[in-house]
């Protein structure tokens, strides 16, 4: 009995400990600060609110209609190249967004690397404001749409596209009509993930020049060392964040019509002949050399310029970020799967409330994680009396949880959705233990939904930068920071290869991610 | 867990072989600093345990630690941020007759905290085609109405700036210090965005006649890889400002010995190699800041603009008006 | 008799949109019995086996299982421990198992064993395919063998049948049946289908609103039923008036019937013909062999069975 009422906390115990650094954060702003309220009618206030929004919607939109495009070519027709560009499509995610930002820079300045391929020095593009920055955000970002709405128009069940070709619906009358509606729940939903990363960056709106609410903080708070400033920055911060969550769950809701249009049977791509064939090729090719070929020409460019002075400690960098990011996506997926495991068998109302505290840091700016870790382990470190805490790796990995703990809950979540609470039934009837149900059971069924979030985790966190910026031992570079670091000095062609190293990385998992979901194993 | 203590235990072994270490943090992330630390290293030892970060996040972590600080040295630029930190009582005193010959004293704290490790001078980068120099003078002229729409420079949060600006209030007064900031805003070409590189390329390429940025970067640019940069840098010509007045601003990078610094012998060790000639040599060719200690020359290239008069007003009276500085800026709506 | 299952005064509030009831269920079931509960969906029979199994937990009463107490005030056994075994409605086979493992999953028993029930539901040659190779048929028989060769003293099948349409449900009934009789083992259904009751059990209990209304075999509650929804549960009531009613084969249209009556509808159902006719104006349904009857004949008929009363409070 003792143990069962254990169990009953273990989910609630998890996700409170992941919202810690954050609650910390909050209640030592309380005891230090307090809450402004002319703030609310300040001008600064309405410049964040303006930026923030017009930065968020604009990328919101723009991923919303480069996500569309690229998944409904994807997904229902064969053309020229349709394959190569399956995967081109889904790469830009292994890039950070920051390294995006540089190589446009790069690109686009004056006597940068479109003006010498021209051979004009007057060719030149200014991009760093709002609308460059929607564009960064959105090439980085679209893939979330690309991957969710790829699945969803490829699942569309047969019957529907038979209804269609039978009423004689025109192709464009049948996307707009029939075929987007009953995508909207995937679309929005990888719509809504761009965005929660888009509010929770720092390093790219600031080298662009964007003020949102991350920028307010990190002004409040280092630039006036104010931090009843900087607190009420971010509790609007996380107004904004529950908003577009609420949002969000209530539209979902709204859209729990698509299970019966989904079915197994997918229906066969159309393959595409003539103009249409290279129309389709011709969006594929010019959005994919935005989205992937500029970015990474220009890194090959830069690596190129850079190889007679190659830095080889960049390896040292990779086995530092590799065997970090692994070591984290392992703890963290345990903990995800323990926390879902509890909440489905040992559901409570507090366990509901504190998983969606442990979901919040998606939205928060890793420097502000970063912070809360800081206090926290400041706290416990005096109150014990020595060092337990500060400086180690156990610190960096809890930023990490707490700013991820999302990505892979996002994947279990899906998981256990597939598994039937009568499998739930027969195991606690016949299985011989629980703990024996768990490895047998629940842990092989699982294992696809692990895997898959395991590599988004592993993704999110070998890009991740201010938190590990802040947190890290002493003598442990990653490649981001050591990138980040080389363009600090302004040496951006030396960005080039340790940021291909990255990449390389990156897109591994990418792949690997890319070709689950083809495969529908998820 | 296990992987943890693995990790750890391997980083705490490579300290335990050396005899003794020193910790710490910088703001600075240059590969010129590596090769010292490194040389430090070899000559004496003391391992060397860095952690890099921003300026203002690490004088926020100093804070937070408290006492159970890891940190013996805090490496940062720029006065304000030192200021900060000896004013929010995170640094030490430090008695060592090496540094009072190497450093001179406007160099370094009057109350032995902290220590000027280079020298940089925030100028004026112009387009020679487009402005006579005998048309410039100080900072505040800046204002004047023919320089509308024609002058440059980054945003006012960044640590330089807020110097600049500090500088001025200390020099004339919070009022002048206003007039200054709105005037300069009303000339600017556009709100300031990106980095000091960024000015200077946009100078090259005319969108404005005139840049406020620190020397080094242009001796970065002139002497790296890309030949791009160097046509850049070598179409553009510096200027002293102020010479007829206050002087031009300087600013430093500077170290200091933390409060709670577990091996502050160490420490005092390794910021008095800092500010020997040999290491001072370093820091001037390898990133064309000025050296502080009176025996090395600088770089070449930075020998080659000419000595000018430096604002010899003491830091500290920067630092001290650094967060007056933020609340002009904010007032002027230099952004 | 020994009772396997013995439940007393068990209560668990049961609701259905805003309107709760609270219950209080006494009932036992014999050693070697097939016992069903039959019930609309929604009438609580899915949340009684799943108390007795132990997946859900009552708020009052005691559940008494080979005479071992497994839930009262002070006992609330996990199922692993109740001696129970359920067959659910989905058949809820691990997907990733073979056949073999599904069946032998969390129990202790040994190869003799495994072969034996293999052997018994026919799935022999089956052991090493996995459940999504099997037909629907073949899946029900592994979620029976699982669950039989645990050896449970009471065997729970939850509408093992609902899913399986018309004619092939007539035969799994029987195979179904004939397996449990030839283990040997006492087992309780759920069902809605009066025919599944009819030809499995040897005792029905009719459930309504989370309350046992009535318990009986089929033809007990056939002929005596306690109420009228246990009536028209079993099959079609004639109302002869207000409170009054009979089985429609138990009125006779015959040449000496005491009352006279118009037919208005003749139906033709295969082994009879349902015939509505109107008396006193009063329709009334009848069950007729008769081959000659004609619309807007006038006949006479005769009760030849109990009329029931029943009173509607």
């Amino acid at each position: 009995m003792e143990i069962n009422k254990f169990k009953y906390y273990l989910a609630p115990i998890i996700g409170l400990s992941i919202a810690l650094p954050i609650l910390s954060l909050i209640i030592y702003f309380l005891i230090e600060g307090s809450f402004n309220f002319n703030f609310l009618k300040s001008n600064a206030l309405i410049e964040y609110t303006k930026n923030t929004s017009l930065l968020i919607f604009g990328t919101f939109t723009l991923v919303l209609i480069l996500g569309t495009i690229t998944s409904y070519l994807s997904a229902r027709f064969e053309y020229l190249g349709a394959k190569f560009f399956a995967i081109t499509f889904v790469l830009p995610l292994a890039y950070p967004a920051y390294i995006l930002g540089y190589t446009y820079v790069g690109f686009f300045e004056y006597r940068g690397i479109l003006s010498d391929i021209v051979g004009n020095t007057g060719v030149r593009f200014d991009i760093l404001n709002m609308y460059g920055a929607i564009f960064i955000f959105a090439i980085a970002m679209f893939p979330y749409v690309y991957i969710l709405a790829r699945v969803s128009f490829g699942s569309i069940s047969s019957t529907v596209c038979e209804l269609v070709s039978l009423q004689q619906i025109n192709p464009i009358k049948a996307f707009f009509r029939v075929y987007l509606p009953l995508s909207y729940p995937a679309i929005f939903a990888g719509s809504i993930l761009a965005m929660m990363e888009t509010l929770s960056d720092y390093g790219t709106v600031l080298y662009f020049g964007i003020e949102t609410f991350s920028v307010g903080i990190f002004k409040s708070w280092f630039g006036y060392g104010d931090l009843a400033q900087a607190i009420n920055v971010a509790m609007i911060l996380l107004v904004f964040v529950f908003g577009i969550l609420w949002t969000e769950s209530l539209i979902r809701k709204k859209y729990r019509f698509v299970s019966s249009t989904h079915s197994r049977k997918k229906s066969p791509k159309i393959k595409l002949k003539g103009k249409y064939n290279l129309l389709a090729f011709v969006i594929s090719f010019i959005i994919s050399t935005f989205t992937l070929f500029v970015p990474t020409g220009v890194l090959i460019y830069w690596f190129i310029l850079d190889i007679n002075t190659l830095d080889f400690n960049t390896f040292d960098y990779l086995f530092n970020t590799l065997t970090l990011n692994i070591i984290s996506s392992i703890i963290i997926i345990i903990l995800s799967f323990i926390m879902i495991y509890m909440l489905r068998f040992y559901p409570s109302k507090i366990g509901n409330i504190t998983h969606k505290l442990s979901i919040l840091g998606y939205s928060i700016p890793g420097a502000v994680i970063g912070v809360g870790l800081l206090i926290l382990s400041s706290f416990i470190d005096k109150s014990l009396g020595f060092i337990l805490f500060s400086g180690t790796f156990f610190m960096v990995i809890f930023a990490y949880a707490t700013r991820y703990f999302a990505s892979s809950i996002g994947s279990i979540e899906n998981g256990f959705s597939k598994i039937d609470t009568s499998i739930d039934d027969a195991t606690k009837i016949f299985g011989k233990s629980e703990a024996n149900n768990i490895f047998k059971v629940y842990l092989p069924l699982m294992k696809p939904y692990i895997i898959s979030g395991f590599l988004i985790l592993y993704i999110d966190i070998a890009k991740e930068l201010p938190a590990t910026l802040i947190l890290r031992p002493f003598n442990f570079d990653t490649l981001a920071i050591r990138i980040y670091e080389l363009a600090s000095n302004e040496m951006l062609y030396k960005v080039g290869f340790p940021s291909l190293v990255l990449i390389l990385t990156t897109a591994i998992a990418v792949m690997l991610l890319n070709s689950r979901f083809v495969r529908r194993k998820i | 867990m296990i992987k943890k203590l693995a990790l750890g235990a391997i980083v705490l072994a490579s300290s335990l072989f050396a005899s003794g270490e020193v910790n710490v943090y910088s703001h600075r992330h240059y590969d010129s600093d590596k090769l010292l630390f490194k040389t430090f290293e070899e000559k004496t030892g003391i391992k060397v345990n860095v952690v890099t970060a921003k300026a203002e996040e690490l004088v926020s972590k100093l804070a937070i630690e408290g006492a159970n600080t890891p940190a013996d040295i805090l490496i940062t630029a720029d006065i304000g941020n030192l200021y900060e930190a000896k004013d929010r009582k995170l640094l030490q005193t430090v008695e060592s007759k090496t540094l009072e010959e190497n450093i001179p004293s406007h160099l370094r704290d009057d109350k032995k905290e902290w220590f000027g490790l280079t020298k940089r001078a925030r100028v004026f980068v112009y387009n020679p085609a487009k402005v006579n120099p005998a048309d410039l003078s100080d900072y505040l002229s800046l204002t004047d109405a023919k320089f509308k729409g024609k002058v440059i420079t980054r945003s006012s949060t960044n640590a330089y700036n807020k110097s600049l600006l500090a500088s001025i209030i200390a020099n004339h007064g919070e009022t002048k210090a206003l007039e200054f900031t709105k005037g300069l805003v009303a000339n600017f070409s556009y709100d300031p965005k990106g980095s000091d590189r960024d000015q200077i390329r946009a100078v090259a390429a005319g969108d404005a006649d005139i840049a406020i940025v620190n020397t080094y970067y242009l001796g970065v640019m002139l002497n790296g890889k890309d030949q791009k940069d160097i046509d850049i840098a070598n179409s553009v010509k510096i200027f002293f400002p102020a010479q007829k007045t206050t002087g031009t601003h300087i600013n430093i990078s500077g170290a200091g010995v933390t409060l709670h610094a577990k091996n502050k012998e160490n420490a005092v060790k390794l910021i008095e190699f800092l500010s020997s000639s040999e290491a001072q040599a370093i820091f001037a060719e390898g990133n064309h800041e000025y050296p502080v200690n009176p025996k090395v020359k600088a770089s070449g290239t930075v020998v080659a603009w000419g000595t000018f008069k430096e604002d010899n007003i003491a830091l500290n009276e920067i630092g001290k008006n650094t967060k007056k500085a933020v609340e002009i800026a904010t007032e002027g709506n230099w952004k | 008799m020994k009772k396997i299952v013995d439940i007393k005064n068990l209560r668990k509030v049961f609701c259905k949109g805003n309107i709760c009831v609270a219950n209080d269920i006494n009932l036992f079931i014999n050693e070697g019995e097939i016992f069903t509960i039959l019930g609309k969906s929604g009438s609580g029979k899915t949340t009684f086996l799943r108390m007795i199994a132990g997946l859900e937990t009552p708020d009052k009463g005691q559940i008494i299982i080979d005479e071992k107490e497994v839930f009262s005030k002070q006992t609330n056994l996990q199922p692993k421990n109740r001696g129970v075994a359920v067959v659910f409605q989905n058949y809820a086979l691990l997907p990733h198992l073979s056949i073999a493992s599904n069946i032998t999953f969390g129990s202790d028993a040994s190869k003799a064993d495994l072969e034996e029930v293999l052997e018994k539901t026919k799935l022999k040659g089956q052991e090493n395919k996995f459940p999504h190779e099997l037909s629907g048929g073949q899946q029900q028989r592994v979620a029976l063998a699982r669950a039989i060769i645990t050896k449970p003293k009471i065997l729970l099948l939850d509408e093992p049948l609902s899913n399986i349409d018309t004619e092939l449900r007539a035969h799994l009934r029987v195979e179904l049946k004939e397996m449990i009789k030839l283990f040997g083992i006492t087992a309780l259904f759920i069902t809605h289908d009066k025919e599944d009751a009819f030809y499995l059990s040897d005792r029905i209990a009719i459930i309504s609103g989370g309350d046992i209304l009535q318990v009986g075999t089929a033809k007990d509650i056939y002929h005596h039923p306690a109420d009228l929804y246990c009536a028209n549960f079993l099959g079609k009531m004639t109302k002869i008036s207000e409170n009054s009613y009979i089985r429609p084969e138990h009125i006779q249209i015959c040449e000496n019937g005491k009352y006279e009556a118009i037919i208005k509808n003749i139906v033709f159902y295969g082994s009879f013909y349902e015939v509505l006719i109107l008396s006193n104006n009063q329709e009334l349904l009848v069950h007729s062999f008769n081959d000659n009857l004609q619309v807007n004949q006038t006949i006479k008929y005769d009760f030849d069975g109990e009329i029931l009363n029943f009173s509607i409070y």
